[in-house]
């Protein structure tokens, strides 16, 4: 294969904002080739330097022009076409060698004009002289190209009347539609909800196959990586310390012990092509009802007033044992995070019964509800949001002895000590929250809630944005604390996480909780026939699992009926069936006597003529 | 991001900006200091009556240059500058003060009221009344009531003494509804703060939440700027009441306000003296190269220079407090 692009030497250094001639190395001495028609993985930490690279590669880096040093060629083997590096004696390559997909889609789109004209003027700049109609009709081609729904009317849409994933697919047609013979992603999926990342990685690799384009994948998830690229760069600190083929880099691991991200690597190296069918496992409840939720009911008013009232969470059945950690998944804006909070009433229900522990707490006065907080906690997905910024993290924690372990408190600092000792924060004790990092202040977070020793945690997200060691860390912590008389509800969209470390899992779908079951069973390698369809997008959502479902999206005005049957890929909507799912709202039922409730006609059905 | 700085590189953080911050600190610092100290050497002063008179001086020189006995020369009465200047500080200190806490007292419960309670009940009531007490102009408010506490005194005597207090307690009031503002915008955005909600979720009372987590955690650097605010403001007005006269410090009790009015009398008088005795018109210019050539000079220049850097080391103070407080 012959290189597209080679570096050699190529440092960039930025200047340190009010010093004078002082710099920083953000990349140093980088070399590499990139070959062509190759899917390139650039991994690396936050700020290791891996978007400083690739933006001065192509030109568009804030650095200031003269902290560049080294050389790089576009297509070394014929003709030679230097890349400036931002020297303005270089000519540099053609324009439109090379483009760029954005982390944050909507941020990278001109608001004021619709995705079409964008796209539209990505196609005149490869090919001049087209008049508009043709330009038009080119673009819509890119729009469907990177299938986005509806090209015709979405088109004429402007950025922001679109949602994440949809932007991004427009981005991606932008960067297309020039025909670069480089195209840089950088983490392309990163602003984007879970279930999505890897539909859009995919895209982006069947079309830069397509169309024969060099994909240079910039990410700091080795799922995302490991999922396309042949050929793997590995920075830190700015230095490329690694690079090769993805295997020879990351070599399958032997030890199978469960150590979080490496054990996923494993998997995914060792990826099954085929499902295997799914071990038998079934809820059983370990220690008493901690929590018991009926007919939970919870709506938001409407952006807009005169539109009716938004539902977070719909008449939700859910109890909680002691001594077990059930799981909470669905994509964004499931109502996961209202139900939590309503779980601990912290946000008041608008309906249903909700008990903890004997007590009734909707009905409970405001001094014992808060005397219960110290056996009912929550914590919250931004941890920075969570800390008072003007308290230090001593401060946090002697608060929280005083008001909930007041029998301790001539023991205050030791508790402080042991705890900050715990979590890994030693000597931060009298920092502020703005002085620790991300890891840090999640780690504070944390240790704030679980030192009154609650008996019902409830942790939403603990380990987004966090870095493999640091998440390993939290959920290690978390486990070692978990008892039989304790009980945890994680809410998080990490499937693999929670197929490791939950007992019991519960998917929501647009408020409702369509399905309850073992955690185990959450397994992307694994057959999910009998699972909620749902269930199952979620699961071939997952780097790991060799499903690919086509996902439809159905538009369907008629309100009633089953809320997912526009993307349910069981049903086609001229079935028999299709009468039903839109005439009844399915219910939860338990088909079995494993424990596994589910809310779907198909499959309520399907038990019903067995037990016949 | 945080890239790993080789040794031999800049790694600390200097700039103009730093530079400015620790300037205004320490300016703020000194200024409150020296007042402080001189306000104690006054205790010691005070002992010599009439103030800044040396009765074991046989005579008394009017607009004296410095010497030994008069480090900063003598005033139109040929008493001490310098001794003036310092028991001057008398006049400010202790009311405004006063008039500092005075506005404390009542801002920190209104201003948390209406930022924290926005729908109470008593809120309302609280807001008309900050809005009429901000309807007065400041000055105007000062004068009138002193001059009815004036016509109403029944001891004279003793109301030259309670008339600082007086104009302090006026100030201080006066400021109340920027105070109580202030610290209600701050305490309404901090409200809608996700920490609060995880104060509620974590079991704090909501006492606790407005007194830790909200004024002292996030809003004590906006009092005591403010403190220092109002305590700079009272500055200005006692030593422009008493430059004027009747409001302020009477004479013979010093204040740079009234210092600076004698000095100013004493001018046009040499400057009358001058016209009379020349037929050439003059102008206050030369009454005053008349005034300073006697030694003057430091009699205009000292009290002009206190309120100058007393007032604009309170304000340096102040602003450093807030520019630490947006962090």
């Amino acid at each position: 294969m012959q290189p597209l692009l080679s570096v050699e030497g190529l440092s960039v250094e930025a200047g340190v904002p009010g010093v004078r001639g002082a710099v920083v190395p953000i990349v140093t001495d980088v070399s590499f080739q990139l070959h062509r028609g190759a899917v390139c993985g650039l991994l690396g930490g936050t700020g290791s330097g891996k978007s400083v690279l690739a933006r001065s590669l192509l030109g568009i880096s804030s650095v200031r022009p003269g902290y560049v040093s080294g050389q790089a060629w576009f297509r070394p083997e014929e003709g030679s076409a230097q890349i400036p590096l931002f020297d303005r004696n270089v000519q540099g390559p053609r324009p439109g060698w090379a483009g760029y997909v954005f982390q944050d889609p909507v941020a990278a789109l001109d608001p004021l004009r619709t995705v079409i004209d964008q796209v539209a003027d990505s196609v005149s700049m490869r090919h001049k002289g087209l008049n508009s109609k043709e330009r038009k009709e080119r673009a819509r081609n890119w729009l469907a190209q990177v299938r986005l729904s509806d090209p015709e009317r979405n088109g004429q849409m402007y950025p922001f009347e679109l949602s994440g994933g949809m932007a991004q697919r427009v981005c991606a047609a932008v960067a297309l539609a020039a025909e670069p013979q480089l195209l840089v992603a950088d983490e392309p999926t990163s602003g984007l909800d879970w279930s999505l990342r890897r539909e859009i990685v995919e895209l982006l690799g069947d079309q830069c196959n397509e169309h024969g384009m060099t994909l240079l994948l910039i990410s700091h998830d080795i799922q995302v990586v490991r999922h396309l690229a042949d050929y793997v760069l590995v920075m830190k600190a700015g230095k490329l310390v690694k690079q090769g083929a993805f295997n020879a880099v990351f070599p399958p691991p032997k030890d199978h012990s469960y150590t979080g991200e490496i054990q996923v690597w494993s998997d995914a190296l060792g990826a099954r092509k085929e499902l295997t069918p799914r071990r038998p496992a079934s809820i059983t409840p370990r220690g008493i009802r901690l929590l018991r939720a009926r007919g939970i009911h919870r709506s938001f008013p409407a952006p807009v007033s005169s539109e009716p009232p938004v539902v977070a969470v719909d008449r939700v059945d859910l109890d909680i044992y002691a001594g077990e950690m059930v799981a909470l998944v669905g994509e964004s804006g499931s109502g996961k995070t209202t139900l939590g909070k309503i779980l601990l009433h912290i946000l008041a229900p608008e309906a249903g019964e909700l008990g903890f522990d004997g007590y009734n707490l909707r009905t409970l006065a405001k001094e014992p509800l808060r005397a219960l907080r110290a056996m009912m906690q929550f914590s919250y997905q931004q941890a920075s949001g969570a800390l008072n910024p003007g308290l230090s993290i001593s401060a946090h924690f002697a608060e929280t002895i005083a008001l909930h372990r007041s029998d301790e408190v001539d023991k205050t600092e030791l508790l402080i000590d042991e705890y900050l000792k715990l979590f890994a924060l030693e000597g931060k004790g009298a920092f502020k929250p703005s002085q620790l990092s991300g890891g840090e202040r999640r780690r504070a977070s944390l240790a704030r809630v679980i030192l009154p020793a609650p008996m019902l945690l409830v942790l939403d997200e603990p380990t987004a944005g966090l870095d493999a060691a640091v998440k390993r860390q939290v959920i290690e912590l978390l486990r070692g604390r978990l008892n039989d008389e304790r009980a945890v509800l994680l809410i998080s969209h990490e499937l693999d996480l929670i197929q490791r470390v939950a007992d019991r899992v519960a998917v929501m779908y647009e408020g409702r909780i369509v399905e309850e079951m073992p955690a185990q069973w959450l397994d992307p390698l694994s057959n999910a026939a009998d699972l909620h369809p749902y269930t199952e997008q979620l699961l071939a959502s997952s780097f790991r699992s060799p499903r690919r479902l086509e996902i439809p999206n159905r538009d369907t005005s008629r309100s009633g009926g089953c809320p997912f049957r526009h993307r349910c890929h069981r049903v086609e909507p001229d079935s028999t069936q299709w009468q039903q799912c839109t005439d009844s709202e399915p219910s939860l039922v338990q088909p079995g006597s494993d424990g596994h409730r589910i809310a779907c006609h198909l499959l309520a059905q399907a038990d019903a003529t067995e037990s016949r | 991001m945080s890239p790993s700085l080789p040794n031999n590189r800049a790694t600390h953080k200097f700039d103009a900006g730093g530079l400015e911050h620790r300037g205004l600190r320490w300016l703020g610092l000194a200024t409150m200091s020296t007042l402080i100290a001189l306000r104690v050497a006054s205790c010691f002063l005070e002992a010599v009556p009439p103030v800044g008179f040396n009765p074991s001086a046989s005579e008394l020189t009017p607009m004296q240059g410095p010497s030994s006995s008069h480090l900063l020369g003598t005033d139109q009465l040929g008493r001490d500058v310098l001794v003036r200047l310092i028991v001057s500080v008398e006049a400010f200190f202790a009311p405004g003060i006063f008039a500092a806490l005075l506005a404390l007292l009542f801002s920190i419960p209104a201003g948390s009221l209406l930022g924290y309670k926005p729908n109470g009940a008593l809120t309302g009531a609280v807001r008309f009344g900050l809005t009429t007490l901000a309807a007065w102009p400041r000055l105007v408010l000062v004068v009138v009531v002193v001059s009815a506490f004036t016509a109403m005194a029944s001891d004279p005597a003793a109301w030259e003494g309670q008339r600082l207090f007086v104009l302090g307690a006026l100030v201080g009031l006066s400021f109340v509804p920027d105070l109580a503002g202030a610290l209600a915008e701050r305490t309404r955005s901090l409200r809608e703060e996700k920490f609060i909600e995880a104060c509620r979720a974590h079991g704090i009372a909501e006492r606790d939440i407005l007194l830790r987590h909200i004024l002292w955690a996030n809003c004590r650097h906006l009092l005591l700027r403010q403190v220092c605010l109002v305590f700079g403001a009272f500055i200005l007005v006692e030593t422009s009441l008493s430059y004027l006269g009747d409001y302020g410090v009477p004479p013979p009790r010093p204040s740079w306000g009234n210092m600076l009015a004698g000095v100013k009398s004493s001018v046009l008088r040499s400057k009358n003296l001058i016209a009379q005795s020349s037929s050439e018109p003059t102008g206050l210019m030369d009454g005053l190269t008349a005034a300073v050539s006697d030694g003057g000079l430091l009699a205009v220049a000292c009290p002009s220079l206190a309120i100058l850097l007393s007032i604009g080391g309170i304000l340096s103070l102040a602003e450093y407090l807030a520019r630490r407080d947006e962090g």
